[in-house]
C-alpha cells in the first residue's frame, strides 16, 4: 500500500458503534475491507469489560487480528481527570493506572501506547523503564487545544529530548493544527434558519486567509447575512463569542508547522484527523500537502490513522467512504511532494 | 425564511447546547414492572450510553426522574450496572464502576404494584461531570482552574412507556 503505513482507527465508527448499527465484528470487516496496515483500539469505547477484559475477549480479539490480517498498532488509553470530585488523578493514580493499560495493550498485542496530555510529563518519565520492559511506545496525544510552543508541550518535548527513548513520544493529532472548523458543523443547524451558503464562504476565508475576523464578518453581512449569521459564525466557526467551543484554536493559514517538524523526531504515529474529505480529496479544515511534505522531509516511517470524525456532526455520511477517501488523499499526497 | 425572532428561538439553544449523548437517554420500551414469584415491588427501565467512550459512574452528581409529573425520592431509586446497585446520593464514592457502552444499565423504581397498565410520561436530568478533558494538574494541585471538571453537564430526556 505505498510508502505511508496506514492506520484505521476504529473509533472512526464509533458512532454506528454506540448506536448499535455496528458490530465490533462488522468494524473489524470494514477496516480489513478499506486496506489499513494496522488498527488502533480506543480502549474505553470497544474493549468490554474495560478496563479488566475477559481472557476469553483477549483471546477473541487477537484470533480476530490474525484471522482478518489486522496489525494491532495503537491503543488509546485516557487520564481520566474528572473521576474523582474535586480533584485531579494524583500521581500514583496516573501511574498505576497507566502502567495496568500498557500491561493490557501488551497483552492484547499493540505496540504503541496512546495516553493524553494530563499524564504529565514527570510521570510519564516514570514510566518509561516499564515501556522499555514491556516493548511499548508510550506516547501522549497532542489533541487540540495543545499546539507544539504551549508551555506544557515543550516541557513533554525536553523530556524526549532528554530520555532519547525509542519508548516514550507523541502521537500529533491535526486537531492541533487545524485552519478552520469542518463545515459539517453547520449540519447540525435548521438549513431554514440561516445562511449556510454564506457561512461556507465566510469559513473558506477563515481557512485560507489572514482577513481580521471583523472584516469576515462584514463580508457575511454584505453576501445577505444578518445579525443571527454572525452569531453562529462567531459560536460555530470563528470560535469567539459566548457559545464558542470551548478552547479549540483555529490556526488558519499559520498552524505550528516547526513545531510540528520538532515533534515528528519522536513521532510513530500521527493522527491524521479529519472530518470530510470531498470529491476532490480536499479537506478544507487541514493543511495535508504542507504536513505530509514535512513528514516526508524528515522520514517519517510511522503510522498516519485515518481518524474520522465527520459522523459527529453528520450522521448521514458514509464513515467508510470517508476512510477510503483519506486513505486515497494520503497516498496521493506521498506520492506527489 | 421564518422572522429573525423565530429562527434565534431555534437557533440559540441549540448554540449553547454541548455534544448530546449518542443514544437516547431514557432507552425506549424498556419499561417493565419486575415481577418476583408474583409479586411486584419495583418497576425499570434501561439508561443509554451518555458518551462515545462509556464513563466513570463516579462522574455522575446526581439523577432527577420524574414519572407522569411525580418526584421521585432517592429511597425509591436504585442505579443498576454491571452486576452492582447504587444508590443514587453514593454513585460519586464509586470510581470502581466503568460504565461501558455496551453494558446494561438501569434505574430501578421501588414502588409496591409496579406502574398500571397503560401510558406514563417519565423525565429524567443526569447531572454529570466530564470524565476527562484537557485541564491538568496533581490532586488538588491547580484544580480551581479546572472549569470544565467543576461545571457539570445536564442530560435530559423524556418519554412515554407503555406498560401493557
Amino acid at each position: 500500500m505505498g510508502h505511508v503505513k496506514h492506520s484505521i482507527t476504529l473509533y472512526g465508527f464509533g458512532d454506528r458503534y454506540v448506536s448499535g448499527a455496528y458490530t465490533f465484528e462488522d468494524i473489524l470487516v470494514k477496516a480489513k475491507k478499506l486496506g489499513g496496515d494496522g488498527i488502533e483500539v480506543v480502549a474505553p469505547q470497544m474493549v468490554p469489560g474495560h478496563p479488566n477484559p475477559s481472557e476469553e475477549w483477549i483471546s477473541y480479539f487477537k484470533d480476530a487480528c490474525e484471522n482478518y490480517e489486522l496489525d494491532p498498532v495503537c491503543y488509546s488509553i485516557y487520564v481520566d481527570s474528572g473521576k474523582h470530585k474535586n480533584r485531579f488523578l494524583y500521581e500514583h493514580e496516573r501511574l498505576a493506572e497507566s502502567i495496568h493499560e500498557m500491561e493490557t495493550a501488551k497483552r492484547l498485542g499493540f505496540k504503541i501506547v496512546r495516553s493524553q496530555d494530563a499524564l504529565l510529563p514527570t510521570t510519564m518519565e516514570k514510566l518509561l523503564p516499564y515501556a522499555e520492559a514491556l516493548g511499548i511506545h508510550l506516547a501522549v496525544e497532542m489533541h487540540g487545544p495543545w499546539h507544539p510552543s504551549a508551555p506544557l508541550f515543550q516541557q513533554y518535548l525536553e523530556l524526549f529530548r532528554k530520555a532519547d527513548s525509542p519508548y516514550l513520544g507523541v502521537v500529533p493529532d491535526f486537531s492541533a493544527f487545524n485552519s478552520c472548523t469542518t463545515d459539517l458543523i453547520l449540519n447540525s443547524l435548521p438549513a431554514d434558519c440561516f445562511h449556510k451558503d454564506i457561512l461556507i464562504q465566510a469559513n473558506e476565508c477563515l481557512a485560507t486567509t489572514e482577513i481580521p475576523v471583523d472584516e469576515i464578518e462584514q463580508m457575511i453581512l454584505n453576501m445577505g447575512g444578518d445579525e443571527l449569521d454572525i452569531e453562529i459564525f462567531r459560536a460555530k466557526l470563528a470560535g469567539t463569542g459566548p457559545n464558542a467551543k470551548m478552547k479549540m484554536n483555529i490556526w488558519r493559514t499559520h498552524p505550528e508547522f516547526d513545531g510540528f517538524r520538532d515533534f515528528l523526531k519522536y513521532t510513530k504515529y500521527v493522527h491524521g484527523k479529519f472530518w470530510f474529505v470531498d470529491e476532490n480529496y480536499k479537506e478544507k479544515s487541514v493543511m495535508y500537502p504542507q504536513f505530509i511534505k514535512i513528514m516526508k522531509e524528515e522520514r517519517f516511517n510511522g503510522f498516519i490513522a485515518s481518524e474520522y470524525e465527520g459522523s459527529m456532526f453528520d450522521p448521514t455520511i458514509s464513515d467508510e467512504d470517508q476512510i477510503a477517501r483519506h486513505i486515497i488523499i494520503l497516498e496521493k499526497l506521498w506520492e506527489a511532494v | 425564511m421564518k422572522s429573525l425572532e423565530e429562527r434565534r428561538k431555534i437557533v440559540e439553544p441549540m448554540l449553547a447546547l454541548r455534544m448530546p449523548p449518542k443514544t437516547a437517554t431514557l432507552v425506549r420500551d424498556s419499561l417493565v414492572n419486575r415481577v418476583i414469584e408474583g409479586c411486584c415491588t419495583s418497576y425499570e427501565f434501561e439508561i443509554g450510553a451518555l458518551s462515545y467512550r462509556g464513563v466513570w459512574i463516579s462522574t455522575i452528581e446526581d439523577i432527577e426522574v420524574k414519572v407522569d409529573g411525580e418526584t421521585i425520592p432517592y429511597s425509591n431509586m436504585m442505579f443498576f450496572c454491571n452486576g452492582l446497585n447504587y444508590p443514587i446520593p453514593d454513585m460519586g464514592k464509586h470510581s470502581e464502576c466503568f460504565w461501558g457502552i455496551k453494558d446494561r444499565a438501569c434505574l430501578r423504581i421501588y414502588r409496591p404494584g409496579g406502574l398500571p397498565k397503560g401510558t406514563h410520561r417519565v423525565s429524567i436530568t443526569i447531572y454529570k461531570r466530564a470524565d476527562f478533558g484537557h485541564s491538568f494538574g496533581d490532586g488538588e494541585d491547580g484544580f480551581e482552574d479546572a472549569q470544565e471538571f467543576q461545571r457539570t453537564q445536564m442530560i435530559k430526556d423524556s418519554c412515554e412507556f407503555t406498560v401493557k
